[in-house]
């Protein structure tokens, strides 16, 4: 009886050594899928988010200050291949003033303008107002505008 | 003993499982990673010589925008092509009215847009300030000026012909003398001489006060290389005319 089972132990051993082995490789092969995966979304977001940031093209295409009503209407355009999100500034030698948050679409103009209202400081004639307008992908453009 | 022996010949089979765990890692896992990765890199390198072609189209394109009086209360733009990429027209800036449009130019070609209506208050002097927006993002102004309006009929600042002359230099250290000569067949005579030019020439010729009807020209562009020796050669040679106010109040004459 003792002879016909004594084999029985180094199968057996050998059963969970090897049960170990594929317990513990399929996990670390889990994870390292996992892990590689996620790396390489990363990697691609990352790359996409860089080249979205390099495409960007947009430009202050028109700038009008109408002295009747005291309003100031700032024109971007987007000549880049991908959508955009500006805040434009205008400074002037008195204000300093904000409109956030304008998305422009791929080949598309602010439409309507973006408004500046400077009723409360009227813009005198020749006075110097600079324009910048800032993508949250932080590209920027500039104009410098003369009020007629 | 014989337990021992059984022992040591699966004494590898771990390794075996622990080799072919981690190929199957390598093929499934890093392999496909480090794919995409390059693939990635490739799709950005792509990308960024399209931006990089797209700004090059961008700084070499030019063109010459002429805008004037088409009948009482209409505009036409005229748009010449003076690059070798092809134009898109994407709006049209009367004042502060943008006009949005689609008309593509071919390189080295010319188009007329319009008819762009504008308001006449009668009696009152009106300007109008007219530029292009073309679809890379160049805007361009009207060479011409502003075109005006003094209550009862369009004015111009000033007509004229631009003549400019790519001067490839002489025969004398590089030094060559142009004269341009522009005359109708009426009582406008006048002669413009550039000595020892060397590069890009240009002449204007001011022909406001010519009247209408007269305004048929004939210009002369001549070359001398060499210092004060030498004889003129005829360079270019041709008829232009003024058609304003149905036409460009200024014409321009390129040549070598």
């Amino acid at each position: 009886m003792s002879d016909q089972r004594r084999a029985l132990s180094p199968v057996i051993a050998t059963v969970i050594l090897a049960g170990v082995v594929l317990t513990i490789g399929g996990a670390i092969w889990s994870y390292s899928l996992g892990a590689a995966s996620i790396t390489a979304d990363v990697y691609i977001s990352d790359t996409l988010r860089l080249l979205y940031e390099m495409q960007e093209r947009f430009a202050v295409e028109h700038v009008f200050y109408d002295a009747t009503d005291d309003m100031l209407y700032v024109w971007v355009y987007n000549y880049g291949e991908v959508n955009v999100t500006v805040d434009v500034y205008v400074n002037t030698t008195s204000a300093y003033e904000l409109s956030d948050n304008h998305l422009i679409e791929a080949h598309d103009i602010t439409d309507p303008p973006v408004e500046f209202d400077f009723s409360s400081n009227p813009l005198s004639s020749n006075e110097q107002v600079a324009i910048k307008v800032y993508s949250r992908r932080q590209n920027v453009a500039y104009k410098r505008y003369y009020v007629p | 003993m014989r337990t021992r022996g059984i022992m040591y010949r699966r004494k590898g089979v771990s390794t075996v499982l622990g080799t072919l765990i981690f190929i199957g890692i390598l093929f499934s896992a890093v392999i496909p990673m480090m794919l995409t990765m390059k693939q990635a890199d490739i799709f950005m390198e792509q990308e960024k010589l399209e931006i990089q072609r797209a700004d090059d189209e961008r700084s070499r394109e030019v063109i010459d925008l002429y805008a004037y009086p088409e009948g009482d209360d209409q505009l036409q733009v005229k748009v010449e092509s003076r690059c070798e990429v092809p134009v898109t027209i994407t709006r049209v800036w009367i004042n502060n009215d943008p006009e949005p449009t689609s008309v593509n130019v071919g390189a080295m070609d010319e188009k007329i847009i319009g008819n762009f209506g504008v308001t006449l208050p009668g009696g009152v002097e009106s300007t109008f300030r007219v530029k292009a927006t073309t679809s890379r993002g160049n805007v361009f102004e009207n060479l011409a000026g502003d075109v005006k309006y003094d209550g009862s009929g369009w004015v111009t600042e000033e007509q004229g012909i631009y003549v400019v002359v790519d001067s490839e230099g002489g025969g004398f250290w590089g030094f060559g003398s142009y004269r341009c000569t522009v005359e109708n067949d009426y009582d406008y005579l006048e002669t413009k001489t550039e000595s020892f030019a060397f590069g890009s020439v240009s002449f204007f010729f001011n022909t406001t006060n010519v009247p209408q009807g007269e305004r048929e020209f004939h210009v002369t562009v001549e070359k001398r290389s060499g210092w004060f020796w030498g004889s003129w050669n005829v360079v270019y040679e041709d008829d232009v005319e003024i058609t304003w106010p149905s036409g460009p109040a200024i014409v321009w004459v390129f040549t070598t």
